[in-house]
């Protein structure tokens, strides 16, 4: 099944064309991840799918992108209900200045208000499937800020799982931490794949190789190769991905 | 490469350093002087009375309490007015504002309102709200509407770079998160941005105390007590720093200056602890 | 484009280039021990199971030379099929030079000359095997896929020499015992040859693995 699909999907910054005619499956439940250099369009490319580039001035998308069938650059789509369904989780760490616990409550405040111990119960949870509440239990009132990097990223996810969405993206989520929380983060993805749908933009192979199920290889806005991870790296079909993956690309 | 400096090197170095040591002994020297001339010659004359009573021609004593709270007035009335005007304006041109030549050239005006000298302000105060706004003569509004003029480019600006210092990530967090952008500006970017937006405020405030070419003629100098607020803002009232003026200028009384003077450092004192003191509680969370 | 890893491509050559000459000192070795056993020229068989060791000490250092590149460099794609083959194919190739010295040592033992009524067949015999391992170790160093698909195919004639010699040393039992222990020898010569080719048609699978990710008829990966 798939959750996502794109069609003929292009995006231009003004008259830069940043994405070229991507038609991309992401199925439920699996791991995508999206490789490929710097600049090749694949965190442009996840940021369209929760409408994140509608913050940047000048940009125009052409194509489809569905949702659950829907489509959700049609008219009339609420950007808001979009992002709750499609959580995001950024490159660095960016806990909001406040307590762990308001941290958790600032996305379902914003979509329902819910008693006291309703929210408190969903601040266990969320923080339990980011698989950081034994780690902060015991000080849910201090600052976000005082945990570690990786803390700070497991925070992350747990407060983009706190608004229940169904896909989860993440744009590089390991390239500020070190070797130990970035396992620690893999781990976790892992899990969360039995219940959400991850779509992984990262500049570590090995990573990619490691976690996803399938991977989609851009180049220069270009979708080169789609396919299950296996295979992608170890028979890619396109000698462009080959030479990426192998590392002997500029 | 154990081989040392040349003289000539070691000679220019070691004047560069002197004149620094002195360029430095000479700022903190005049600012001590400048203090201690003040303190010394002024707090001698503050005294219970002078600091809780108004000036009486017929008992001959001069107090100051009514110039303390026109100072407070007008400052906290001037707040009122020019804290949500500015930091509006600086939420706008920072969160809002799509063309960036728009904005530019509105921070270019911000910027030639901010070098405009005080005494301007002052005409202008009596030429738009006395005379064209028809309210006919001097009162704490009419000051407290000039010095929010004076003030604005000073707390738009620090506001701005509040704001500007809050990272794109945390915007980012909240949007991700299906915020709308006046939510998290309120929730977040507010907040986080508090320390500067106080830091501009408090700084805005020493201006105003330190304020009189504006306030001279909007303002006025009087000195009964009114204690009433609603009543104060209708009334033509001296600021302490318009008071140390009009006390040199008109009654030669240097004594009172001093002490006035002195009253004013030890308000801008508090204020700079006062604004530790805030910005080390915001920074806690 | 620029190549952003000339170091270790020189290492991955590097480790061709040792494949392939151990490739072709298996089959020399080869070589050596069957004229060894057709001409009795026991001091070319003493050689041969001296080549033994330097095969040996070519195999670990080509294992350590793979290991320390999956360690380093955390190969994938075609640099990961390059080294998982060379990984397994220096088996392949040490157990040729193993099949030539176990041949050597038979031939440095034996006493009597060479059935005449096999001799043909043992030359037939040797001659495929002998073409098998340079066409492996030819289609290795070409990255020649039909080549190594030929080649495996030949294993089937290795197999039915296997079977006529045997069957010839097998009657030769029956009709002289005297002659059982030069038969079971050269029993065992040809099951050495016949490994041999079986090891040769493992290289051309490796061979055929390395160009299409595929083995023995099923993806690997």
């Amino acid at each position: 099944m798939n959750i996502i699909r794109t069609k003929d999907l292009s995006l231009f910054y003004g008259s830069f064309q940043a994405l070229r005619d991507i038609n991309l499956n992401i199925p439920e439940r699996e791991i995508t991840a999206l490789i490929g250099p710097s600049g090749c369009g694949k965190s442009t490319f996840l940021r369209t799918l929760n409408r994140m580039n509608d913050l940047i001035p000048g940009v125009k998308i052409t194509g489809q992108i569905t949702c659950h069938g829907e489509d959700i650059y049609a008219h009339g789509t609420d950007p808001i209900a979009l992002r709750k369904q499609v959580g995001m989780v950024f490159q660095k760490p960016n806990p909001f200045p406040m307590s762990i616990f308001d941290n958790i409550a600032y996305g379902p405040k914003l979509h329902e208000s819910l008693s006291k111990p309703d929210m408190a119960d969903l601040v266990e949870r969320s923080l339990r499937g980011a698989a950081l509440w034994d780690e902060v239990k015991d000080r849910l009132k201090k600052s976000a800020l005082s945990l570690s990097g990786g803390q700070q990223q497991r925070l992350c996810i747990a407060r983009a799982l706190s608004v229940s969405p169904d896909v989860l993206l993440m744009d590089e989520p390991t390239s500020a931490l070190d070797p130990a929380s970035t396992m620690k983060i893999e781990e976790l993805m892992g899990r969360l794949k039995q219940n959400y749908t991850v779509v992984i933009v990262t500049h570590n192979m090995q990573q990619a190789a490691r976690i996803s199920d399938r991977t989609a290889f851009f180049l220069t806005g270009d979708l080169v190769e789609t396919g299950r991870t296996d295979e992608v790296f170890s028979m890619p079909r396109d000698k462009r991905t080959e030479d990426y993956i192998t590392g002997r690309f500029g | 490469m154990k081989r040392r400096l040349s003289i000539k090197r070691r000679v220019y170095s070691g004047a560069l350093t002197g004149f620094m040591y002195l360029a430095v002994g000479i700022a903190v020297a005049a600012l001590i002087g400048i203090i201690g001339f003040v303190l010394y010659r002024g707090l001698g004359h503050i005294t219970w009375e002078f600091l809780t009573t108004a000036r009486s021609a017929l008992r001959n004593t001069v107090g100051i309490l009514p110039n303390i709270l026109y100072t407070l007035y007008i400052i906290f009335t001037t707040l009122l007015i020019a804290l949500p005007l500015g930091i509006g304006a600086a939420i706008y041109l920072n969160e809002y504002a799509a063309k960036r030549r728009l904005v530019r050239f509105i921070e270019f005006v911000i910027e030639l309102l901010a070098g405009i000298p005080s005494i301007i302000f002052g005409l202008i105060g009596v030429l738009f709200f006395i005379q064209a706004m028809g309210m006919r003569r001097p009162s704490l509004l009419v000051g407290a509407l000039t010095l929010s003029i004076l003030v604005l480019p000073t707390i738009v600006r620090t506001t701005q770079e509040a704001l500007k210092t809050v990272p794109a990530a945390y915007r980012e967090g909240a949007f991700a998160l299906g915020a709308t952008k006046w939510y998290m500006i309120r929730t977040i970017i507010l907040p986080a941005s508090a320390d500067g937006i106080v830091g501009g405020t408090i700084l805005a405030v020493g201006r105003m105390v330190g304020e009189s070419a504006a306030l001279l003629f909007t303002a006025g100098m009087g000195y009964a007590l009114v204690t009433n607020y609603f009543e104060a803002l209708q009334t033509a009232g001296g600021t302490l720093t318009v008071m140390l003026f009009v006390y040199i200028t008109e009654h030669g009384d240097f004594d009172t200056a001093f002490a006035i003077a002195s009253v004013l450092l030890i308000i801008v004192l508090l204020l700079n602890i006062g604004v530790k003191l805030v910005k080390r509680r915001l920074k806690k969370i | 484009m620029m190549n952003a890893r000339q170091a270790f491509d020189a290492e991955l050559k590097d480790l061709s280039d040792a494949l392939i000459h151990m490739g072709e000192m298996a089959s020399n070795a080869i070589d050596k021990a069957i004229t060894a056993l057709l001409t009795g020229d026991k001091a070319l068989a003493k050689e041969v199971a001296d080549d033994d060791d330097l095969l040996d000490e070519m195999e670990r250092t080509i294992e350590q030379k793979c290991l320390r590149l999956l360690l380093k460099q955390q190969p994938v794609a075609g640099d990961l099929r390059k080294i998982s083959t060379a990984i397994k194919m220096v088996t392949d190739i040490e157990r040729i030079g193993d099949a030539a010295e176990d041949i050597a040592e038979i031939t440095l033992e034996m006493t009597a000359p060479v059935f005449p009524d096999i001799l043909d067949d043992l030359k037939k015999m040797t001659d495929a095997v002998r073409q098998m391992v340079s066409a492996a170790i030819k289609a290795y160093v070409n990255e020649d896929l039909d080549l190594a698909r030929t080649t495996r195919a030949k294993d089937d004639i290795v197999d039915e020499l296997f079977e006529d010699i045997r069957t010839i040393l097998g009657e030769k039992i029956r009709t002289d015992v005297t002659q059982m222990y030069t038969a079971m020898d050269y029993l065992m010569i040809i099951k050495y040859l016949e490994r041999v080719g079986d090891h040769a048609e493992n290289i051309c699978e490796w061979v055929e693995f390395y160009k299409t990710g595929i083995r023995k008829d099923e993806r690997i990966f």
